[in-house]
């Protein structure tokens, strides 16, 4: 009982339709003009600047966790040969793409909820609209034009940090051959596997960026609503992250395959 | 009398189950400052975010210039809210951009001004509130009173037909409060604007007014000039132009 009190009182429901909303309407304004240029070069730089540490340290541990598991768990089978090839696709479809997709979640959507938070409850986004200027296309459609750019562009960065990762664990420290291990990584590695990585990232900067900016906008009650604001951002953010990569992994076909 | 350039209808609005305003009307007519007065809560600022569609009424309407703006798409007002300027409680300069930036926004979206005009008007109206030289600095820098008049510089650079003050004194030392009410009378005769001011500082209100109300339980009461306001007989507008806790208002 008690818990359907509480997500009762969450709203959730409530919350999921009105952000579906939200970002549909950030979404089309995006091809509306004035297009906001500097606006989304500005955000574009924030998003990918800030990310880059964040996104480095965790894809180049990523890719040398997973090759060192992979490569133990296939010696048990004497196969330690192969192992790069599972290696590989699993890091750019899968570990990689929600990996980034979580971390720049932390990183970005707090920051994005923070700032247009502060901005809801000392009345900028109020001047904003009296000035006649729309806040949802003018803060929110930016940021989602700028998260759906980048979030890909950081993954491809990524892809490339974790499988050098995966080489330093590979062949410096396994001492594995390099021709071998480039030959295995890429019997089973097809350009499909890094698209699907990139279409993920695409929707998942699009899921950080409209439930941030909803979150952010409809911040209520001064610095402690401002907090909270920040923490819905990031956790809704992340636990849509999970389902899209899910339903990704679903409905994609040339996931399915190989 | 000519048509009011502002009509309030009957005006009635609620937050979830609070009843804020229960049927306000009102009349501003054009050039006049009409000084709204009222206890802290009871939804003076509410009132006023009707009036440029920051909020939209649960029942009632609001003509300006003859046009009803309750019913407008939301593209629609937002064109049409160019016609106020709009100087809120806590002055809500962006403040990531500088002062400067903060005067151009509007100008560079929706105006054709040069670089060397727009540079020209900033200084303009920089100089209009007494704060030349500060184009470069953050609103971060700047103290509270000196963030109030940039946010009525900002507003006059876009020439408004309608100015709204949320509370412009609030805040601010004797001396600067009463600086701010000659900025505004000011303003209203070099620039022809009708004003909407909304205070609960009394000298700020008589030294600006042309009319006064106050909003008291969800209704505006006894709207007038400030000498019908200063000899009135109703008990709740003179306990609270005198400053007193007893009486007949509840708290
Ligand atoms: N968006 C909102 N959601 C829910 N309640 C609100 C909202 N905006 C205002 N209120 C409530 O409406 C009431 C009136 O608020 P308002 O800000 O208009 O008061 P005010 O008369 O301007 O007071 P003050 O002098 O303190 O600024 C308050 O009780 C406030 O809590
Ligand atoms: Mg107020």
């Amino acid at each position: 009982m008690n818990l359907f009190k509480r997500i009762n009182e969450s709203k959730i429901i409530f919350r999921i339709g009105e952000i579906f909303i939200f970002g549909f309407e950030a979404l089309l304004n995006i091809f509306k003009k004035p297009f906001e240029k500097k606006e989304i070069l500005k955000q574009m730089y924030e998003i990918g600047v800030s990310s880059l540490p964040v996104v480095s340290l965790t894809s180049l541990f990523t890719g040398m966790v997973f090759s060192l598991q992979t490569y133990l768990g296939f010696k048990k089978l004497g196969a330690e040969v192969y192992s790069a090839s599972v290696m590989g696709v699993s890091l750019a479809k899968e570990l990689v793409p929600v990996l980034v997709g979580l971390m720049v979640a932390g990183r970005v959507g707090a920051a994005i909820a923070a700032e247009l938070g502060t901005m809801k409850v000392t009345e900028q986004i109020d001047a904003l609209f009296t000035m006649g200027t729309d806040p949802v296309k003018f803060l929110a459609s930016p940021r989602l034009t700028a998260a759906a750019i980048m979030l890909p562009v950081l993954v491809i960065y990524g892809d490339i940090i974790g499988l050098s990762g995966a080489y330093i664990v590979d062949v410096l420290i396994m001492g594995m051959n390099y021709n071998n291990f480039y030959d295995t990584l890429m019997v089973h590695f097809e350009v499909w596997d890094i698209i699907t990585g990139l279409i993920k990232a695409f929707s998942f900067g699009i899921i950080i960026a409209s439930v941030s900016s909803y979150y952010g906008m409809k911040t209520e009650g001064g610095a402690e609503g401002v907090g909270k604001a920040t923490t819905f951002a990031v956790v809704t953010s992340s636990v849509v992250i999970l389902i899209a990569d899910f339903v990704w992994g679903k409905i994609l076909p040339f996931t399915l395959k190989g | 009398m000519n048509e009011p350039k502002i009509k309030i209808i009957n005006l009635h609005k609620s937050f979830d189950t609070k009843k804020i305003l229960t049927g306000v009307n009102l009349d501003i007519y054009q050039n006049e400052t009409f000084v709204i007065i009222g206890g802290s809560g009871t939804g003076k600022s509410v009132l006023i975010k009707h009036i440029v569609g920051l909020l939209k009424p649960d029942k009632g309407d609001i003509v300006i210039d003859g046009e009803s703006i309750v019913n407008m798409e939301k593209s629609e007002i937002i064109k049409f809210v160019r016609k106020f300027g709009y100087v809120f409680q806590g002055a809500a300069l962006f403040d990531s951009m500088n002062i400067e930036k903060n005067i151009r926004f509007g100008l560079e979206r929706f105006y054709d001004y040069s670089e060397e005009q727009m540079r020209d008007i900033v200084k303009e109206v920089l100089s209009r509130v007494g704060l030349e030289g500060i184009e470069k600095k953050m609103p971060s820098e700047l103290s509270g009173g000196m963030r109030k008049r940039v946010a009525v510089a900002r507003a006059i650079a876009l020439k408004p037909e309608i100015l709204i003050y949320d509370e412009p004194t609030t805040g601010l030392d004797p001396v600067l409060s009463d600086s701010i009410s000659n900025l505004m009378i000011k303003v209203k005769k070099e620039y022809n604007v009708t004003s909407v001011v909304i205070t609960h500082d009394m000298k700020n209100a008589y030294k600006t007014a042309d009319r006064i109300g106050m909003l008291y339980k969800g209704e505006i009461i006894g709207v007038g000039n400030k000498e019908e306001i200063m000899n009135t007989d109703n008990p709740v507008i003179k306990q609270f132009i005198e400053g007193n806790s007893e009486g007949p208002i509840e708290f």
